[in-house]
């Protein structure tokens, strides 16, 4: 009796885990890595070079044009450990550069200033994004409170190697 | 011999012959009561399978192995210094870890730590006081380690195969609970059960942690790197 008791939770383990494994695991995010070139539909290419220092992404320049198309270039050599894993989540961006693959591309949709953070939030900048006609958006991206532990003195926390 | 007889035990009359049972009990309740809040609020929010759905499910099952440790643990009541403090650590650092990594995959390190943290040491230290003080101790610093830990490792992972890693995260900790289940059916196996309970702890744990996760994954504050 014991048995066929404990068989039919089993089974119904099984039958819960399939149904909502089903639901849950079908639709995935398509792809992880983002920002990769887009320039084969670009409008106005918009180049901007990038490199760490003092614990902050320096962009230059650090103000396009909305509806541009913002090709950033890093510096690798003036890249540490984990600024190398960027994420720009106001444009759904995640891709980490390499010495081959050093550009990030999006195409500048909404104005306002926005962040760019290393993908452990120890690294931080800041670009802005103008209106069309040149002038500034009110809206500013709202930054976290957390800590720079990994970029004061170059870049090397527990995590972040080098 | 001794994992026979544990297999065997699963089928028996002691606890260990309910911890099947209390699986099932606790994953239905968790994606029954997901199943509401997805037909009543979370359809209408875009993309919230896409987004949140992988690591919610994982979080369920993750309680789903969690919760039937408890209640072998309170069975037995008492154990000896060393058991107790065995299983005040492990389960505060599964449950802490689990909890606040897949927390952490979707709402960054702080809020995944926190929340991995509070669901760790309340549940290291409840489980580690079959033994008094040492196994409190045992239970808040690994409840408190764990909780910390897995929401870095899953900020960690953000540029990196997050998804992979929490499948075989996910199976190294239930192979570690499990572990956990036989380890606790040797040192007692002698003793007899003194607490008889129904399924109503079950419930409840499984109802409050999948209704609290569910709400942080979805409402709760996030990180720059989510937002």
């Amino acid at each position: 009796m014991k048995v066929r008791k404990n068989t039919l939770y089993t089974i119904g383990i099984v039958l819960i885990l399939f149904s909502f494994g089903f639901l849950f695991l079908s639709q995935g995010e398509s792809n992880l890595v983002t920002g990769n070139s887009i320039l084969e539909n670009a409008g106005n290419v918009q180049i901007v070079k990038m490199y760490v220092e003092n614990g902050k992404y320096i962009i230059t320049p650090s103000e396009f044009k909305r509806g541009d198309i913002v090709r950033i270039e890093a510096d690798m050599s003036k890249m540490p450990g984990c600024s190398k894993s960027i994420v720009i989540s106001a444009f759904n961006i995640r891709k980490t550069l390499t010495n081959t693959n050093n550009v990030i591309e999006f195409k500048a949709e909404k104005a306002g200033t926005f962040n760019i953070v290393c993908s452990m939030n120890m690294y931080k900048g800041v670009f802005t994004i103008l209106e069309y006609d040149g002038s500034k958006s009110n809206f500013v991206e709202q930054a976290s409170s957390g800590g720079h532990s990994c970029g004061g003195s170059g870049g090397g926390c527990g995590g972040c190697g080098g | 011999m001794s994992f026979k007889e544990f297999i065997k035990e699963l089928n028996g009359s002691r606890v260990e012959g309910e911890l099947i049972k209390t699986v099932f009990y606790s994953l239905l309740v968790s994606f029954a009561l997901f199943a509401v809040l997805y037909f009543f609020k979370f359809r209408y929010i875009s993309d919230f399978i896409p987004k949140y759905g992988f690591f919610l499910f994982f979080a369920i099952l993750s309680f789903g192995l969690v919760v039937p440790t408890i209640r072998q643990v309170r069975a037995y009541k008492r154990m000896n210094c060393m058991s107790g403090m065995m299983v005040g650590m492990t389960i505060g650092m599964m449950a802490g870890f689990l909890s606040g990594y897949f927390v952490g995959a979707t709402n960054g390190m702080f809020i995944g730590g926190v929340f991995g943290m509070t669901v760790g040491v309340t549940l290291g230290i409840w489980t580690g006081s079959c033994c008094g003080v040492m196994g409190f101790l045992e239970g808040i610093m690994a409840g408190f380690m764990g909780g910390w830990m897995g929401a870095m490792t899953a900020v960690m992972l953000i540029n990196d195969n997050l998804k992979l890693a929490s499948l075989l995260i996910f199976l190294v900790c239930a192979v570690i609970l499990i572990s956990l289940n036989y380890m606790i059916f040797l040192e007692t196996k002698e003793n007899e059960r003194e607490m008889e309970e129904d399924h109503f702890i079950t419930l409840v744990i499984s109802f409050i942690l999948t209704s609290v996760t569910s709400w942080i994954v979805v409402f709760g504050p996030r990180s720059l790197l989510f937002t």
